[in-house]
C-alpha cells in the first residue's frame, strides 16, 4: 500500500465503530464477549437498536423489531440502551480522532468523517495515519474497535468503511473507484434508502453501472432534478461535499427522568418551570434566541412522543417557553398513562443580535420587563459577594408549621 | 342518472368545487362531490361545512335525471386525461358511476346521496353592491396580508367593515396590515351590512377566483351574521363567518409622518428582489437609507454575500437628511406586486413604528401598513 501514502487525493477517511453499543456493554461486562448480544428493549414494541455480531449471524440487525429478533436469536442476551454510558465513550472516540486533525465531523455517537489533508505529511500518509487511529482508539477506549474507509471523498469513504467490519481498513484506489462502484448494488451508495431503492429497481437499474450507463437524464426524470442529478455524480465516484467540522448550536434542550411516573400536575410544572429557566439561560449565555419549543414525553410503557410548535418571532424569555411547553403538554394524549421523563427544548436558533420584526397589536413592554428581569438574574450570578437571585416560582416554599389558630384569617384590624 | 356533457365545462365546474371539498377531511364523505341532473341542467356541488358552493353547468343533455355522490379529486383526474370533446356519465344498476368518452371506459363508486350535508343559498337581509374588478383588485390587494397560518384563525382571514357606504376591507398577520376603503350601495331591500364581518381566508381565495370567471359589471354579496352568500347565474357560494375578534385595526394606521416619499413601483420592486438575494430565512431583513432624491437598499448575510442598490426617490415631506429603516423585503416585495399602480408612496415616522405604503392621492383605495426590524437588542423598559 505504499503507493497510497503519498497520495495527496486519499483526503477524507470515515470512521466507524464496530457494533458500538453491544461493543461497549461487552467492555463494562467482558462476560457477554462472543455471546449473541442485543442491544434494545425485548418487549413487544421494541426494536433492534444494536446486535453484536454474533447476533449478526442469526439475522438480527438494528432496527429489526424485537420480536422478530426473539424469533431468530432465541438465545440472545438482550441489554437495555445505555445512552449516557454511550456518549461518554463517544466523547473519548471522537477526541481521538481530534488527535489526527481538527476537522472532524462527527455523524453521530458512534461513526465521524475526518478531512485529514493537513495531516497527510504529519502522519506520513492516509494509510499510516487510519492504522494509527485504529491502535489508538482501543487503546483509549479499553478495547473497542473500528472500522475506516479512505478515500478521495465523503461518499467513498462512508462506501469504504462499511465493506470490511469489523477492525477493517479500506483504501479507495483513486483510479480504480469505477472498478470498486460498478457491481456494487444500489443500496450500498449512502443516501439510497428502500424507497430510491425501489424507484431504481423499477427503472430496471440494480448495480452502481446501471445507474452511470443509464444517463443524468432518466435519474433526473424518475428522482427529480437535484436527487437525480446528485446520484449520477456519486456513481461516477464523484462527492463534493466538504467535512463541515465547526459545529453550530442547533438546539437547546434539557430532559429529566423522574424517581417515579408522574401525572401533568404539579410536579410536571415545576420540572418544566425549572428547564424553561435553564435552556433560557443557556440561551442568553449565547447570545441566541429560539424560535421552536421542542417538548419530549415519555411514558409509563416507554412509548417516547415528542411535540415542537415554531413561534413566529424568535423568543429567549423563560415565561414564553414555559407557556408553550404547557400548551403542548395539555395537548397529549397520554392514554392513561404516567409520564416518566419529560425533556424541554429550544430549536431553530438564531443570534440574538439578528433584527427582529416587530408586531403591529404587540405590546412589547412585557418583553421588555421580562428580559431586564433575567438580566438582573445574570448579573446577580456573575457578581461575587452578591447572593444570586433566584425566581420566586423555582423556590419550594419553606414548610411550615401548622399555623395558631387566630394567627392567620381572624385577626380583627 | 344519466347525461352527456362537454368534456371541459364539466372540468372546469369541477375543478372549482374542488377548491372546497377538503383532502383530509374529518368525515370522508365530504371527500364527494353531489351531482345532481335535473331538466334545469346538472348541478354540482361541494361543502366542507364551512364553506358550501353549487356550480351549474347549462351544456348538458340530461335524458335520466337523478343525484349521485362521487369522489370529486379521482374524477378529476379521469376528466383531465379524457382526450374526447363529450363523455356520458351514468349510474348504473349496480350503483356505479361510469364515464364513457370514446374507446375509455370508467367505473368509479358512488357515496350515500342521503348523508352528504344539506347545502344552502339563502341571500335575505343586507348586502352590497360593488363593481366586480373593483372588488376583485381590492381582495388581492387586501389578502396578501392575511396570516396563511390557518390556526390564527382570526387573522387567517378578509375583514369587512361596514360604515354605511363605506365598506373597509382589511387584512392582517400581525406584522403587516392591508385597508381598502371601497365605496357600496345595497344590493337589495335587506339595506346595507353595518359592522364586522370575518371572512375565512378560503372563501375570499375561491370569491375571487369565481369573480375572477364571472361577466357582470356589478356583483352582489349577501353578508348575514353567520354568512356571505354570493349567488349568480352560474354559481352559488354561502361561506359561514369566522368567529371571533378582529385586532382593533384602526388603532395600527400610522396617521403622522416624519418623512414621506414618492417612489417608482418598479424601481422599488426591482431592488427589494435584487436585495433579497442577500438574505437569509433567519436575517430576512434589508435596510433602507432614504436621501432627499435617491434611496439606497443594502443587505447582507453570512455565507451569502452582500448587496447595496441604489433607485430614485421623490421626497415629499421631511426635513431629516437621512432617514434609515429595516424591513422584511419579502413582505414589501408582495404588496408592491398587487398594488397595480405605477407609484408608490411611503411614510415613516422613525424606525421603530410602521411604515404607510400607498397610492399617491388615492389613499383610502390601499393602505398598507409594514411594521420594520429593529436592531438593537436591548432597551430600557
Amino acid at each position: 500500500m505504499d503507493r497510497f501514502d503519498s497520495d495527496p487525493r486519499l483526503s477524507i477517511i470515515h470512521a466507524d465503530m464496530d457494533a458500538f453499543f453491544a461493543a461497549v456493554e461487552v467492555l463494562d461486562d467482558p462476560s457477554l464477549a462472543g455471546k449473541p448480544l442485543i442491544i434494545g428493549s425485548p418487549g413487544a414494541r421494541g426494536v433492534v437498536s444494536t446486535a453484536s455480531y454474533e447476533a449478526r449471524k442469526f439475522g438480527v440487525h438494528s432496527a429489526m423489531p424485537s420480536v422478530e429478533a426473539m424469533r431468530r436469536c432465541p438465545k440472545g442476551i438482550w441489554r437495555s440502551p445505555r445512552g449516557e454510558r454511550y456518549r461518554e465513550i463517544s466523547l473519548l472516540v471522537m477526541g481521538v480522532f481530534g488527535e489526527f486533525t481538527p476537522e472532524v465531523e462527527p455523524l453521530s455517537v458512534d461513526e465521524a468523517f475526518l478531512d485529514i489533508a493537513g495531516s497527510l505529511r504529519l502522519f506520513e500518509g492516509a494509510v499510516s495515519l487510519a492504522r494509527q487511529i485504529q491502535h489508538r482508539v482501543p487503546e483509549v477506549t479499553g478495547g473497542l474497535t473500528v472500522s475506516i474507509g479512505v478515500a478521495p471523498n465523503k461518499f467513498l469513504a462512508k462506501l469504504a468503511s462499511d465493506l470490511e467490519k469489523p477492525n477493517g481498513l479500506t483504501v479507495v484506489d483513486p483510479d480504480r473507484v469505477q472498478q470498486l462502484l460498478d457491481p456494487l448494488a444500489v443500496e450500498k451508495i449512502w443516501g439510497v434508502g428502500p424507497r430510491t431503492r425501489d424507484v431504481l429497481h423499477d427503472i430496471g437499474l440494480r448495480e452502481i453501472r446501471h445507474l452511470r450507463q443509464a444517463g443524468v437524464d432518466l435519474l433526473m426524470r424518475h428522482l427529480g432534478e437535484s436527487s437525480g442529478r446528485h446520484l449520477w455524480h456519486l456513481a461516477h465516484g464523484e462527492d463534493t461535499r466538504t467535512v463541515e467540522s465547526h459545529h453550530e448550536v442547533r438546539s437547546i434542550s434539557t430532559e429529566n427522568t423522574f424517581a417515579r411516573d408522574l401525572t401533568p400536575g404539579q410536579e410536571t410544572e415545576a420540572f418544566l418551570r425549572s428547564a424553561a429557566e435553564e435552556v433560557a439561560q443557556s440561551l442568553r449565555d449565547q447570545h441566541l434566541r429560539a424560535r421552536t419549543v421542542r417538548l419530549k414525553i415519555r411514558t409509563g410503557s416507554f412509548l417516547t412522543m415528542n411535540r415542537s410548535r415554531t413561534l413566529d418571532a424568535p423568543f429567549q424569555d423563560p415565561g414564553r417557553l414555559y407557556r408553550v411547553a404547557l400548551e403542548l403538554l395539555a395537548a397529549v394524549d397520554l392514554a392513561g398513562e404516567g409520564i416518566r421523563l419529560l425533556g424541554l427544548g429550544a430549536g431553530n436558533l438564531v443570534a440574538s443580535d439578528t433584527p427582529r420584526q416587530q408586531g403591529l397589536f404587540d405590546d412589547i413592554s412585557a418583553d421588555l420587563r421580562a428580559e431586564k428581569v433575567a438580566r438582573l438574574l445574570d448579573q446577580s450570578r456573575n457578581t461575587p459577594g452578591i447572593l444570586p437571585l433566584e425566581r420566586g416560582c423555582l423556590i419550594d416554599p419553606p414548610q411550615q408549621d401548622a399555623p395558631e389558630k387566630d394567627s392567620i384569617g381572624e385577626s380583627s384590624f | 342518472m344519466k347525461f352527456k356533457c362537454q368534456t371541459h365545462e364539466l372540468l372546469e365546474a369541477l375543478s372549482l368545487v374542488s377548491g372546497v371539498v377538503p383532502g383530509n377531511p374529518t368525515r370522508p364523505i365530504l371527500q364527494s362531490a353531489k351531482l345532481q341532473a335535473t331538466e334545469k341542467g346538472l348541478q354540482i356541488i361541494g361543502t366542507d361545512l364551512e364553506v358550501g358552493l353549487q356550480v351549474q353547468v347549462d351544456d348538458v343533455v340530461v335524458s335520466k335525471e337523478g343525484t349521485c355522490l362521487v369522489p370529486c379529486a379521482r374524477i378529476v383526474a379521469v376528466l383531465k386525461e379524457l382526450q374526447d370533446p363529450e363523455f356520458v356519465f351514468k349510474v348504473d344498476a349496480a350503483g356505479q358511476a361510469c364515464v364513457s368518452a370514446g374507446t375509455s371506459h370508467f367505473k368509479l363508486p358512488t357515496g350515500p346521496v342521503e348523508e352528504f350535508p344539506a347545502v344552502e343559498f339563502s341571500p335575505p337581509g343586507p348586502s352590497i353592491r360593488i363593481s366586480r374588478k373593483e372588488l376583485l383588485q381590492t381582495l388581492r390587494r387586501v389578502s396578501v396580508a392575511a396570516a396563511r397560518d390557518a390556526t390564527r384563525f382570526n387573522m387567517h382571514s378578509v375583514l369587512f367593515d361596514g360604515q354605511g357606504e363605506e365598506l373597509r376591507i382589511v387584512s392582517t398577520d400581525g406584522k403587516r396590515m392591508a385597508l381598502s376603503t371601497v365605496s357600496v350601495v345595497a344590493g337589495g331591500k335587506g339595506g346595507l351590512p353595518e359592522g364586522q364581518f370575518i371572512l375565512p381566508l378560503k372563501g375570499v381565495d375561491l370569491l375571487s377566483k369565481i369573480l375572477s370567471n364571472e361577466t357582470e359589471d356589478d356583483v352582489v354579496l349577501h353578508l348575514d351574521q353567520n354568512e356571505v352568500t354570493y349567488i349568480s347565474e352560474r354559481v352559488s357560494l354561502a361561506c359561514r363567518l369566522v368567529e371571533g375578534k378582529f385586532p382593533e385595526y384602526e388603532r395600527a394606521v400610522p396617521k403622522k409622518f416624519e418623512c414621506v416619499f414618492v417612489i417608482n413601483t418598479d424601481d422599488l420592486l426591482v431592488s427589494l428582489r435584487q436585495a433579497a438575494l442577500m438574505t437569509t430565512r433567519e436575517t430576512n431583513s434589508v435596510r433602507f437609507s432614504f436621501g432627499s432624491n435617491k434611496a439606497t437598499i443594502s443587505s447582507n448575510a453570512s455565507n451569502i454575500g452582500e448587496s447595496r442598490i441604489v433607485f430614485p426617490v421623490e421626497k415629499t415631506h421631511g426635513e431629516e437628511e437621512e432617514f434609515v429603516v429595516h424591513f422584511n423585503p419579502g413582505y414589501l416585495i408582495e404588496l408592491l406586486k398587487v398594488i397595480g399602480t405605477q407609484q408608490v408612496q411611503c411614510g415613516f415616522t422613525d424606525g421603530k413604528t410602521a411604515g404607510l405604503f400607498t397610492i399617491p392621492d388615492d389613499e383610502k383605495a390601499y393602505q398598507h401598513i409594514v411594521m420594520p426590524l429593529v436592531v438593537n437588542e436591548m432597551q430600557e423598559v
